[in-house]
């Protein structure tokens, strides 16, 4: 079971939001520092108005790579690996943002950053960039807004995830 | 399709926490006929290595019971030749960068790459032992001198030659960071391979992409055929990136991207192709300097500045000013027809005394200088030229080269001036970009920035000179 991909605008979004997450606000002067910080509101409302209604994978090729390697025998357990590991971070992710506390969020997108990109949910990998980035910087409110996108996709990832494991128990 | 791994291949361990990540690795692992361990803790993982003394270890930096960095130091303290490969998120690079500096064989960026990891299993299985674990290490082919600063030095390039590490030259013009570069090369696995080195500040911007990455015919106006293009070239080998401060920003961002995947886009083509590149970069910059300014992306300067080499002033090499120059004294002079065989006391002396702000190429210019002009067993002191005796009034203040002719009273009222009155302006304006770009190697860019001219001033001048000298 493969569902469509995530369109170009929604994966743009978020590299965008990622990419002005990078930028080290301690090199700015003060109007600069205000821009930056309009810049990233706005990204990261484009990001969450374009990932709304989209399917969490970008790089499908990437994700049928991930389960050859694995093989056929290896594959549904690789499934109900990720499942459960994705699963952990969603908790995980939910209770360091309740704080928030940014040690927490650092820790959990850490492990995002690497499952999200590694079944080729690209979009999701970039947000948990940001967001991971946003933590470094204890940044609160941008933590608050990159969160509930970053939660969104994960969510959607997961019941991907255990579709395809379910599809992969159903007998043939 | 999977390989069985044969009885004699070595066991790695892979210590990753992440039950799919640590899955994967092994799927991957085990699918190139390696033999694996996989271990989720630090606890467990610095069990199994004190059972296995393996040859290769994969780490995950961030693991739940104990600090990656702190485990690799424990087992590399139990045993130093292991390979440590450590795997980290894209938002610890610094963390990875200080494992490098700790003795990590070489650091991975999640998200997972599959060829890029088994690349660099296969390099740090290939590698071998530590060229150096002595207090002492060999002089690599090329160098002169033995003073503490390059004893240091050659510890350093032996030490880490054989990683794949990307390592970062920096020190003023002339101290030789081409030749520490090859040396790099030299005692490297990658002996056997390519050298290629590429002068960043040498090539026009327009053209550096193509230099560097390549082109497909057509792919701009002037493009008749194919070029490989740098990167190819040193596929199997050492890209050799000088001066790549002078890198500007668009192309940093494909060095980047290079550094990230190992794969270059010739100009015109469809379609990335992978290469096997260690890349060693210089600059005779300050590069956080350049990082502060936002002319050096933080990012990449964090990818490349992974193995720091500082090459010393030849001001700060003690006695190998004289050694370099008998060594080299009797070379040109073997070269040339001369007998020239020692330098006179005095000039020993001053050589000694001289602040050298062109380092040991000034140096060699000097003697070929002598040898060509002069004849004669003994270099003396009238042999010399007229401004090394300038640079000998000027020299009580080794401060950096660049500054140290407009920042000294004398080189501005006095000693310095002696050579130019009675000259004209236009004489005086030649001598001076001469002079300035003979101090930085013949690099227009670099002579323009420290005459706080445009480049394209300087080029029009020596093509006017050019022009002027084929009329006469």
């Amino acid at each position: 079971m493969m569902s469509t991909p995530m369109t170009q605008s929604a994966a743009d979004a978020a590299d965008l939001t990622a990419a002005l997450a990078r930028i080290d606000d301690n090199r700015l002067d003060g109007d600069s520092r205000v821009a930056l910080q309009e810049a990233r509101g706005a990204a990261a409302r484009l990001a969450a108005q374009l990932c709304a209604e989209e399917a969490p994978l970008r790089d499908r090729e990437r994700y049928r790579r991930l389960m050859e390697l694995a093989g056929a025998e290896a594959a549904q357990e690789l499934l109900e690996r990720l499942a459960e590991d994705l699963a952990r971070v969603e908790r995980g992710l939910m209770r360091a943002l309740a704080g928030p506390d940014p040690i927490e969020v650092r820790s959990e997108t850490h492990v995002l950053i690497a499952l999200a990109g590694a079944v080729g949910a690209t979009p999701l990998q970039r947000l948990a960039e940001a967001l991971n980035a946003a933590a470094h910087r204890d940044a609160e409110e941008e933590m608050t807004r990159l969160g509930a996108t970053t939660m969104a996709q994960l969510s959607r990832l997961c019941r991907f995830i255990a579709a395809e494991e379910a599809a992969g128990r159903a007998p043939a | 399709m999977t390989r069985l791994a044969p009885p004699t291949a070595p066991t790695l361990l892979l210590i990753e926490d992440t039950p799919s990540l640590q899955m994967v690795y092994e799927q991957v692992l085990r699918g190139a006929g390696h033999r694996v361990r996989a271990e989720a803790t630090g606890a467990a993982g610095l069990n199994a290595f004190r059972q296995m003394r393996p040859q290769v270890v994969l780490l995950d930096l961030m693991l739940p019971d104990c600090d990656g960095l702190d485990l690799m130091r424990s087992m590399l303290a139990l045993e130093p030749a292991t390979r440590v490969i450590v795997i980290t998120a894209n938002g610890s690079i610094n963390k990875a960068v200080s494992a490098m500096r700790a003795g990590a064989h070489e650091f991975l960026v999640k998200p997972f790459d599959e060829t890029r990891f088994l690349d660099a299993v296969g390099h740090a299985l290939g590698a071998g032992k530590p060229a150096a674990t002595t207090p002492t290490a060999p002089q690599p082919h090329g160098f002169l001198g033995d003073s503490p600063p390059m004893r240091d030095l050659y510890l350093r390039i032996a030490s880490v030659a054989r990683s794949m590490a990307t390592v970062f030259i920096t020190g003023e013009s002339g101290t030789g960071k081409e030749l520490c570069a090859q040396a790099l090369h030299d005692s490297s696995g990658r002996a056997g391979g390519p050298f290629i080195a590429l002068n960043c500040g040498a090539i026009p911007r327009d053209l550096l992409e193509s230099e560097v990455f390549g082109h497909l015919r057509g792919a701009f106006t002037g493009a008749l055929q194919d070029k490989p293009g740098a990167a190819a070239a040193a596929d199997g080998g050492t890209l050799f990136l000088d001066e790549v401060c002078e890198l500007d920003l668009d192309l940093q961002t494909k060095l980047l991207r290079f550094l990230q995947t190992s794969q270059i886009q010739p100009v015109g083509a469809a379609r990335p192709r992978k290469v096997d590149v260690r890349i060693v970069c210089a600059t005779n910059r300050d590069p956080l300097e350049e990082v502060r300014r936002g002319r050096f992306r933080e990012d990449l300067y964090y990818r490349l500045h992974v193995v720091p080499i500082h090459m010393p002033p030849l001001r700060a090499r003690g006695g190998d000013a004289v050694t370099i120059a008998e060594a080299m004294l009797r070379r040109f002079s073997a070269e040339e027809g001369k007998e020239f065989e020692r330098l006179s006391p005095e000039v020993v002396e001053l050589f000694q005394r001289l602040p050298w702000p062109g380092n040991v190429r000034q140096l060699l210019n000097v003697l070929r200088n002598v040898v060509v002009l002069h004849a004669g067993k003994e270099v003396t002191l009238p042999m010399l030229p007229l401004e090394l005796h300038h640079h000998a009034e000027l020299g009580a203040d080794p401060g950096p080269p660049a500054k140290a002719a407009a920042a000294t009273p004398a080189a501005a009222n006095g000693a310095g001036l002696d050579g130019l009155l009675g000259r004209s302006l236009a004489e005086i304006e030649r001598l001076v970009i001469e002079a300035t770009l003979a101090r930085h190697g013949g690099s227009v860019l670099q002579a323009a920035r420290e005459l706080d001219v445009a480049p394209s001033t300087l080029y029009r001048k020596l093509e006017a000179w050019r022009r002027a000298a084929g009329a006469a």
